[in-house]
Parts: C-alpha cells; structure tokens; sequence
C-alpha cells in the first residue's frame, strides 16, 4: 500500500505512521471497469488490424499470401513487393508508383498553401470585423460542404478542358480549395476570436500598424491552429480519391488513384498494392508525428486573465 | 502632460447607451479616478480616449486638439488593460520592452536605454527575478505588475490604467499605491485610473468622476466626494463606509419637522429642521448617515428607535453590527457593542446627533447635511 | 445537526502531490468554520473530503459518531454550495429547490410546505416562478442556498459561494449567510481565500497553507495574537508590518533594532522568552493600527518620512519610510500629509516577535492549536 505515497517527501516517522485507506469498490464497480476495459481494447484491435494486416501482405511471400489459413505473425518475408512498387516503368503491372507519390506531393502541398494564403485573411476579417453579410459570408463557406461534389465535377471536366486546366497540378489545386478553402476559413476564424481582441489593441495604443502587429503578434499566436489546419488540409488532399480520378489521367494521377492499377486482368497483386498503400500512408503518418506537439500543446495561452 | 477634455462624450451599442454625454477634463498631470462599479463605462471611455472604440457623439480633445482623425498609433497614449493583455510568445522582458521597439518616428530608443528603463521599472514593480519567464508560468498578480510596467516604460502624453493593481494581494496593493503614486508625481504625466474599488479611488487620486451607467453623477476631490457626496447613488456605492440608505418622510408633530422612519417619530437636529423646512410635508425623503457615524446604546435612548440584530461581522476594530428595520438592513461599527451581540437583540439607534444627509426620495438628490449647509 | 471530525487526515494526488497533510480538527455542532487559505492550500480538497466527492488518502472523517470514508456523498446527510450554483436551467425557482427532495420520493404536500418556509427565510417567494437565466446573481447564489437548506442535512459546505460577486453584493451576502446560520443553527463548514469575510462570519477560522494548518482559532485570537510569520501576515486589513532585525541590549533594557528602526520590548512574557534565545536575529510584526502617525516628535517616537496616503473616511492610511524599511500607519480623519512631509511614528507596545528559522511566534512555541 505503500504505493500511494511514495513519490512524496515525508520523515521516516510519518510515514510509519500513516495507515492508507483502502478504497471499498463496490463489485458492480469493478464489473464496470472491466467492461470498459474490454469494449476499449475491442475497439482498437478493430482499428488497427486492417492497418496490421496490409502491412503484413507488403512483406509476404506470394505463397503466404494465399495460403489457406492465414498467418499475422510468423510468416516467410519478402522485399519482392517493393521490388515492384519501386520499379518505375520497368514494374510488372507498369506503373511508376514514386512517380505517383510525387504526383500526391504536388497536388497537396499547392492546395494547402493556397487555402491558407486565401483562407487566412477571410478567417481573420470574420473574427475581428462586424458587416451585415458577415453571417452569409460564413455560411457561404460552410455550404460549400453541403453539396456533394460529383455535381460538379462532371460539367468542371467540360470546363477544365476547355481552359487547359485538365490534368495539371494548377487544376487540381483550385479543385481542393472547394474541401480545404472551407476548412481554413471555418477553423481558423475559432483561433483568430480566441485571441483576445485585447492584445492587438495593445499593440496599437504602443504605436504599431496593421501589418506589424499582424506578423508580430497574432500571426505567432495562431500557429498550432496553423498547423493543426493545414493538417487537416493535408489528410484531405492527399486521401482525395474523386478528383484526381476524374480531372487527371494517367501517369499525373495521384498515388491513391494509381494504387487501383495493381488490379490487373489476371488478378489483384495483393503484395505490391499493400506496399503501395503503406507507402501512401506513411508521408501523412510522419507529418503527424513531426508536428504533433504543436497541434497538442498550449492552445489556451495564458496571458490574459481567465 | 496633456490636458485631457471630453465633451459630450457618447457611445452606443446597439439601442443601449454604455455612455452618456460625458463631460469632464483631466489637468495637466493630473490623476484623476474614473470611479464606478462594474458595466458603468469605465473601460469604455477609457478605450475611447485610446482610440480603440469609435466615438458615437462628443469629441475629446488633448490639449485643446481634437482626436477625431486622430489614429490610436499616433495619440501618444500607453493603457494598461484589465485583463493584462500580455503577449503570450514574448518573454516578460520583452513584453515590456515591446512599446520601446515599435517602429516608429519617436521610438528610437537604443539597447542601453531599453535595459536600462526596463530594470527600474521592474525593480519598482517587484518583478525582477521574473524578466526572462514567459506569461505562462507567471501567476495573476505578476502578470498583472508585468502589464503595468508595460504601459509605464514610455513616457506618454497621457496614461491610462483600467484597474491595473486589483489582483495583487493586500501587502502588495497599499505598496503599489504608493509606488504608482510617486511615479506619477515625479513624471507628471496625465492619468486616467478607472476602478470600482472606493478604498483605491480615494488613494490614488487627485480627483474622482463618479460613473453610474454611463452617465456622469459628480467631480470632485476624494474629500469632497466624501464629505458631500451629491446623490443617493454616490453616497451608497461600494467601499467600507458604505452609508446606510433609509427611506423616510418628513411629518409634522406639536409644529416641529420630524422624520417618519419605520413606523418611528424622530426629531431631527435644529439645523436640520431650519434648512427642511421649506419641503413639503409628507414629501419621500431618504435619509443617509454613515456606520461610524450612527449613535446606538443597549439601552433606550430619547428619541431614538430600535432595530433587532440581523448579524454580526468581525472586523478589525470594532464589530459591525447589521440591523434590521423592517425591510431595511441597517449597518453600525459602534464600540458600544461587542461581539458577543446575539441576533435578535434590541438596539437602539439614534439620529439626534449624527452627521446625516438627507436626500430627495424623488430626485435622489442632496437636500441638507447635518451642519446644515443646504445643497 | 453534527460536529465533524478530521482524524488524521491526509491526501495525496498521484502520488506525488501533497495536498493535505496530517489535519486533526473538530468542527463543533452548530459552529460557523471557515477553512481560510492562499490557492491550493487545501481548504477545498478537504471540504470535498467531508462531502465525498475526494476520496481520502489516510485518516477518518467523522460526521457526529459515524465514520463516513466509505459513504457515498449521497448518504452522507450534507448540503453543499458552490461558487457556479449549480442550478438547473431548465427548472423554475421552485423546481430547482424541490428537486432533491423528488430525488428522494418525497411526498408533495410535504415538499409544498418545505418549500415554502425555505423560500421565506432565504426571502424567495416573489421569484418561485422564475428560471435561473432571468436571475441576478445574487438570487442565484439565494436559490442554490435555499436548495441546500431544503434537505435539512447535518452540515453546509459552502465552498466560496461568493467570492465572484462584486464588492455591494457580496457585503449582503455576507450578512444573509451569517444570519442564516445563526438562526438555523446548522453546522457550517465554509472555505474562502479573504481573510476580510473568514474574519467577519466564522465562530472559528482554520489558516491552512500548502496542506498544514497554521492556526485554529477565534477571529479575535488570531488577530491579537498569530501564531506564525504566515497568520500574521494573512490575517488583517491592511496587512501587518513585518520587519527583520535584531535583539540587542541598552542600559537595562531589551530594545529590537532594524535598519531604521529601534523598539523597546516591554512585554514580561515575550522579554523572558527572548532574553533566552540565543541568536539576536528575529522578525516582529506589528499591525498598522498600532502605528500611530504624528506631526511632532515624542519621547519615544521614530521618525519617518510620507511615503503614500490613502484617505479612507474616518481613519487614514499612511505609507512610510523608516530608513530602509516601509511601514503602513493608521491615522485620525484629521490627518493629512504631504509626500515627502517628515513625521513621526508612535508605536505601541502590542508587538508580535517571530523566530527567524522557524517563524513561529515566539510566545507560542512550536506546535500548531489543534481544534
């Protein structure tokens, strides 16, 4: 029972003579707790074993692959897999995959850079400002979500190819504001207000102007938000499976698209398109881990009062 | 050192009007309290003198210029905010020396000059061993010394502080009057100091405006303020000595004026009785007299009336004994009671000789003080 | 109605944090205690312990003759308010205050009449009708009163209940608790952080600091005489003077001297006490209403210089240097200095001498009073 108490200071005496208290749980407690515990470990195989198991079939043998009762440990491994994904256009089904991976890159990074570029500024003019259209402003943003995009898709094909933006990375890009526009300017509108209007006032009685006290000192300040955003950006762009299928083609297609081409005629290469997915989830998976710490740490900053 | 006017000062928001035709000047280093509870418009007024909230009518004007196209960077002001407003990336230092590095015609301030202002205003504020911690780590009180010395590194044209010491604890607080005090005298620079707190306006202050909703009730000295406070609202708001408030009427008894309180005849002093004497009989009055000031004794007193004990509050000289008169909760710090008083206990109150003011139920305006000087 | 007792109380947080340390205490039945201490003293922490919502790490708590550890707050027969009130929005006045004693399937009749007197006495009839958003802050806190007082428990807990009100409302409050209790009676355990409404309304006031109980006692015992550093310096409005000095002997006396400062000490009991001690460093403290300010000099005045002066009505503070020391000094109405203007500073002899190492008052020895 020491336990309870062993991180504190204490004299030698006092703690010999303390006697802990033990705290009667109920066996209906103790059912519920077990419970809990149980539907909680339930749940997280549940969402990681589909990710397990891909990862497994990227490093099987073919012949573990379909075997009859298959194994999740233990297995024969091969680099065969990433032999194929990594083979360029010399690969058995054809397809430069890092090529593709480069593709993904291309759309996202412009796409984020560009809603936050066009977002931030309206975010910013909603949380400070007060116009009548303001609520319609907002809401314009948020019912860009309302509507599904195959609507348009079909007629922005015509267009785009009548414009020349088809099967370009500058179409694409203007394509994902209709997802990550929204995002920016409904997210980073909360960040904007949660800075106290307070301290930009301050700023301004000690003599600084608009945009020095926009670089200076909010800018800093929204950065978790920032970067919690163009996170959010990224997963979206990068995952974007519906664009890219119907405004791009062939060798520009993004890496979640081209994954579909290990489905050949004579049957799916289970091996290489689990080493194709892997490949696809790891650039997003890395990011989060690098920028993890801003989007957990000190959103509440604490120099205003309460 | 600029002279500080407003004149017809107005600002709505929405069809509510925070503040009224607001007309007072601030002297050439003077500091003068804008004194009020919370929601009155102090922090208003204080913004717009600023330049941070738009004016809805009036002008203010520094030294006879008026501030109407007038930008908040150019009017040479430093505020310290309520709530602290610290920037949350910067080093305490360098959130006080961040006045002194804003680009800027007047700012040229070298390294040296900076280190230098920055250590003595921290030296005065206690805050020295804090420079190089962020706001974060820093508790209430600190933050809040931090935000003064802020605003206190330049040497503006005026300065204004929205209650800029109200989370130091006590010991800290009576020094820092003190301090703000001194500093302000030595600089001779124009403040403006809003606060709800009457103990700190009466310290800090070389005159007060007294704000009720917006709307001014009266400008004077804290002594003035004190002495003859102008209407019911300034008599009974906040502070140790709040003044009891009673209602009464003025009847007639044997052709003397007395007072109707509580079912009570009381007589009142003779100066008393010469100035009211032009009133209406069976006219509403309300009658003020401070707990001090209110006589009471255990036993009965000619003239006078009894209350039961309601509650009794140490303090640290006397107790203060609340009373009950009918729906009227009546306070008295008498020496005459001690604190063994028990609720219920009879006692009896007496205004024959107390310094009293007597106001006007209808207009809540002074009618006559007790040494019988009419309003 | 109960006593309450702390038998060897002791909390810990996750194993490291110490929150309250080894509390002995008996509330007496009927009694008004206010637990009084600086944030994260453990005043709160102990108070939840009393009502269940902590659970405690070591020691026994008593409420009358049964030990309530293992009892859920529900069956523990105590009422408690908080500074949020806790009322339910989308009840009436009525209904929020009836509502514990539905929870307890109490007959309606019965509940009408409780009801009734309760908002009577908390001066609530007028509002039954209304909803908490249509309340003023001060009603609110009135209800969230009158629901506790409903269930007619053994103890109140309040914890500060008022603290967040502004200064009018919460001098009422002050006085409408203090008389509540007086007339209910009922056993009160209340916990607050200013010392200005500890010291107006308990029978008796625990100081606590950083889980350890500095002194238990009478508002009057512990304004005349603290027993450490930390009492002193809480307790009181405005704060009491500390200096840092040291004892030394002239001609036949024992004199405390600082830098600027120099006192005889004409106490019998203290001058035994520190006559034995032998290092001379010691601090004193004396209360601003003991320092006299005076235009001429006297026999045994010290002079000093105006600092700051805050007119309060009918008695001033002045700020003022003595050397390197700043002292706060009480005067009359009638005095008003200049900055700067040079007086003199009469001292009483009601002082107070703390060991340096220790900061226990020398007269009180080592030990806290239990209660």
């Amino acid at each position: 029972m020491d336990t309870a108490i062993e991180g504190v200071v204490l004299s030698d005496a006092e703690r010999a003579g303390l006697e802990i208290h033990k705290e009667v749980v109920s066996p209906a407690d103790r059912v519920g707790k077990a419970l809990t515990y149980v539907v909680l470990i339930a749940y997280s195989l549940f969402s990681i074993l589909p990710i397990y198991w891909t990862a497994t079939l990227a490093f099987k043998a073919e012949s573990e692959i379909y075997t009859k009762t298959p194994k999740l440990w233990g297995f024969a491994t091969t680099m065969d897999n990433w032999r194929e994904v990594f083979a360029g256009p010399a690969s058995i089904v054809g397809v430069d995959f890092v090529h593709a991976i480069r593709n993904s890159f291309f759309v996202t990074v412009p796409s984020v850079l560009l809603a936050l570029a066009l977002g931030m500024p309206v975010a910013y003019v909603l949380a400070r400002y007060n116009f009548k259209a303001k609520g319609d402003v907002h809401f314009f943003y948020l019912s860009l979500y309302f509507m599904p995009p195959l609507l348009i898709l079909i007629p922005l094909f015509v267009l785009y190819n009548k414009i020349h933006l088809y099967n370009t990375y500058l179409g694409m890009a203007l394509v994902m504001q209709l997802i990550t526009l929204p995002l920016v300017v409904l997210i980073m509108r909360g960040f904007f207000e949660d800075i106290p209007v307070e301290i930009e006032q301050s700023a301004r009685v000690d003599g600084a102007r608009g945009p020095w006290v926009f670089w200076r000192i909010i800018l800093p300040l929204v950065v978790p938000g920032m970067m919690a955003t163009a996170f959010l950006c990224t997963i979206f762009s990068w995952n974007n499976y519906l664009f890219s299928y119907l405004l791009t083609s062939g060798e520009n297609q993004t890496a979640v698209v081209r994954i579909t081409l290990y489905r050949t005629f004579t049957g799916i290469m289970w091996g290489p398109m689990s080493a194709a997915i892997l490949l696809t989830i790891v650039p997003v998976l890395l990011l989060a881990i690098a920028i993890q710490k801003y989007i957990v740490r000190g959103l509440t900053l604490g120099a205003v009062k309460g | 050192m600029a002279e500080v006017r407003l004149d017809g000062v107005t600002k709505r928001y929405g069809k509510n009007e925070a503040v009224s035709e607001m007309s007072w000047t601030a002297n050439p280093g003077e500091l003068v309290v804008l004194f009020g509870p919370a929601g009155a418009g102090k922090t208003t007024t204080l913004k717009m003198i600023a330049g941070l909230e738009p004016l809805d009518g009036g002008d203010i004007y520094f030294d006879s210029q008026s501030l109407r196209e007038v930008d908040t960077a150019d009017r040479n002001v430093a505020m310290a905010f309520e709530n602290y407003a610290l920037y949350p990336h910067l080093t305490v230092y360098e959130n006080i020396a961040f006045p002194l590095m804003v680009p800027g015609k007047k700012n040229q301030f070298s390294k040296e000059e900076i280190s230098r202002r920055i250590s003595e205003i921290a030296a005065v504020l206690q805050i020295e061993m804090l420079l190089k911690r962020m706001p974060q780590e820093l508790s209430g009180g600190q933050r809040q010394r931090v935000a003064l010395g802020r605003c206190l590194v330049r040497e503006p044209a005026v300065t204004l502080l929205d209650e800029p010491i109200a989370h130091l604890d006590a010991k800290l607080r009576h020094r820092m009057y003190a301090e703000l005090k001194r500093i302000q005298r030595q600089r001779g620079t124009t403040t403006i100091y809003a606060t709800p707190a009457q103990t700190e306006a009466m310290a800090m202050a070389d005159r007060i405006v007294v704000i009720f909703n917006g709307k001014v009730q009266q400008i004077g000295t804290p002594r003035e303020l004190y002495e003859r406070p102008v209407s019911v609202n300034v008599a009974k708001f906040g502070g140790e000595q709040t003044m009891n408030i009673m209602p009464a009427k003025l009847i007639t008894e044997g052709g003397s004026l007395r007072f109707l309180l509580a079912g009570n005849h009381l007589p009142m002093q003779n100066n008393v009785e010469a100035d009211l004497k032009a009133s209406q009989v069976g006219q509403d009055i309300i009658i003020g007299v401070r707990p001090p000031d209110m006589t009471c004794s255990l036993a009965p007193i000619e003239g006078g009336f009894p209350a039961e004990v309601y509650a009794v509050e140490h303090s640290g000289r006397h107790p203060l004994v609340t009373l009950k008169l009918g729906e009227q909760l009546i306070e008295v710090i008498s020496g005459v009671l001690s604190s063994g008083v028990q609720v219920g206990t009879p006692i009896w109150l007496s205004l024959a000789n107390c310094r009293l003011y007597v106001f006007d139920a209808v207009t809540s305006q002074l009618v006559v003080t007790s040494n019988g000087q009419p309003a | 109605m109960s006593s309450i007792t702390f038998q060897k109380i002791w909390k810990i947080y996750n194993k490291k944090v110490l929150a309250v340390r080894d509390l002995n205490l008996v509330c007496q039945d009927h009694e008004f205690l206010a637990l009084l201490g600086p944030s994260g003293c453990g005043k709160t922490t102990s108070l939840r312990m009393v009502a269940g919502l902590e659970g405690i790490t070591a020691g026994e708590i008593k409420i009358g003759d049964k030990v309530v550890n293992d009892l859920r707050p529900r069956e523990r027969d105590i009422a408690m308010v908080y500074e949020s009130y806790g009322l339910y929005p989308h009840l009436s006045v009525y209904d929020n205050i009836a509502f514990p004693l539905r929870v307890r399937h109490i007959a309606d009749e019965e509940i009408k009449r409780r009801v009734g007197r309760v908002s009577e006495i908390v001066d609530l009839q007028d509002i039954l009708g209304r909803f908490p958003s249509e309340l003023g802050d001060g009603q609110k806190q009135r209800v969230s009163i009158a629901r506790a007082i409903v269930r007619e428990p053994a103890v109140f807990l309040f914890d500060e209940p008022i603290s967040h009100l502004d200064e009018t409302l919460r001098r009422r409050m002050r006085k409408e608790i203090k008389h509540l209790q007086s007339t209910l009676g009922t056993t009160m355990i209340y916990v607050t952080h200013d010392q200005i409404e500890a010291m107006a309304m308990a029978d008796r006031i625990v100081v606590m600091d950083q889980g350890v109980v500095q002194q238990v006692g009478t508002p009057e015992d512990l304004f005349d005489s603290p027993a450490n550093l930390f009492c002193a310096g809480f307790i009181g409005e405005p704060p009491m003077n500390i200096v840092t000095g040291k004892l030394v002997r002239e001609a036949e006396r024992l004199m405390f001297q600082s830098n600027g400062l120099k006192l005889s000490v004409t106490n019998p009991a203290q001058i035994q006490i520190l006559e034995t001690m032998r290092n001379p460093d010691i601090v004193l403290g004396i209360r601003p209403s003991h320092v006299a300010p005076k235009v001429e000099a006297t026999a045994t005045s010290v002079p000093a210089e105006v600092y700051g002066f805050e007119p309060h009505g009918d008695y001033n503070i002045v700020t003022c240097k003595v050397g390197a020391e700043v002292l706060l000094a009480v005067s009359g109405s009638d005095f008003f200095p200049d900055l700067g203007q040079p007086i003199h500073l009469e001292f009483s002899s009601n002082l107070h001498f703390f060991d340096v190492n220790t900061k226990w008052n020398v007269l009180k020895g080592q030990g806290a009073n239990h209660g």
